[in-house]
């Protein structure tokens, strides 16, 4: 994903063919690592939408320090994460909603509490996701499936090289583990 | 090498191929020499290969449309940005030094200006009613002044 600072500073200026272009070197990164954390495709084409909003406008900041897919990078997993966070948020609420409409027969046959988790991608990486928590699942992903190496990582994630070093191995520890005991292998 | 140590970098450097020749070949060496550890890096591999096959998905077109939309719904956000930037023009030093300046000589002229009007219409005042401006400071004597010492005391007070 190579991006002149050409196109970067005409996108900068409002021009969408340009900004265009930015979207379809980078939007696959930002959509997968989106699906990847989330584990719902529909989340995931909203953060992908937010992320590139929030880019076209912060481009007139951008002042070229920085690489810009790093800056694009954590751009993608912050809006993801927070999401992340807002959607489990959302859904402890539903189940507490859910717990009330079990215990009140009058609001069983309600169809609201039905619909929560229906986008999730229930393919093996997605199973295989879901067993650890969101700081180990970013860094799976980053290294696993999108290739970063670990002073990428570092910059993506504003960690030190051995912070992303031990939170790896440490990842890893735990998703062999969980394999184990959920007779995944 | 203990188990530990060739455990740990088993599922950090070794597995990310970032060991110099000489330490991934201690660890293959301990992998060779210790059944345990080398399940332990069966099971690792195999733990990873459905990340390593899995492959990224197309973004839906739909995102896209998303995006213009939204963009095209924006302008009034642009304007502010715009109307921003134009200020931002206050940044610059010179900028700054320009407008203290300019603020600097307002007030001076200003000031001036106001000093000599004031002083000009009291002036103009005393010469027009000595009397009224008399009795307003309180010269309650000017009555009893001969007409040629009332001249001499404003001459005095006013010039």
């Amino acid at each position: 994903m190579d991006i002149s600072k050409d196109i970067i500073e005409r996108a900068a200026r409002g021009e969408i063919p340009a900004f265009e272009e930015i979207y379809k070197s980078s939007s696959g990164f930002v959509y997968n690592v989106a699906l990847r954390i989330s584990a719902s495709e529909h989340e995931a084409s909203e953060i992908t939408q937010d992320v590139f909003v929030k880019l076209f406008s912060g481009l007139k900041s951008f002042n070229h320090k920085s690489s810009f897919n790093t800056w694009l990078y954590r751009v993608a997993v912050n809006e993801a994460l927070n999401r992340r966070k807002k959607s489990n948020l959302e859904n402890s609420r539903r189940a507490e909603f859910d717990e009330s409409v079990e215990a009140n027969p009058a609001l069983r046959e309600d169809p609201v509490g039905k619909s929560v988790n229906e986008n999730i991608d229930k393919d093996k990486v997605a199973e295989l996701l879901s067993l650890v928590n969101e700081e180990h699942r970013v860094v799976l992903v980053l290294r696993e499936m999108q290739g970063l190496n670990y002073e990428e990582m570092s910059r993506v994630l504003g960690i030190n090289i051995n912070t992303v070093r031990t939170r790896l191995k440490r990842a890893r520890e735990i998703l062999i583990k969980k394999v184990k005991e959920n007779g995944m292998q | 090498m203990e188990c530990n140590k060739a455990r740990e970098l088993m599922l950090s450097d070794y597995m990310d191929g970032m060991l110099n020749k000489e330490t991934s070949g201690e660890v293959e060496k301990h992998i060779a020499s210790c059944q345990s550890c080398a399940g332990y890096y069966r099971s690792a591999v195999s733990a990873f290969v459905p990340f390593r096959k899995s492959r990224a998905l197309g973004v839906p077109p739909a995102v896209w449309e998303g995006i213009r939309g939204r963009l095209a719904a924006v302008p009034e956000d642009e304007q502010a940005f715009n109307i921003k930037s134009m200020f931002e023009i206050f940044h610059s030093k010179w900028a700054n030094a320009a407008v203290f300046t300019s603020m600097l000589l307002l007030t001076l002229f200003a000031g001036t200006y106001f000093a000599e009007n004031m002083a000009s219409s009291a002036n103009s005042r005393l010469r027009q009613a000595p009397e009224e401006f008399a009795s307003n400071i309180g010269f309650s004597e000017f009555e009893d002044m001969p007409g040629d010492q009332s001249k001499n005391v404003f001459s005095i007070i006013g010039g």
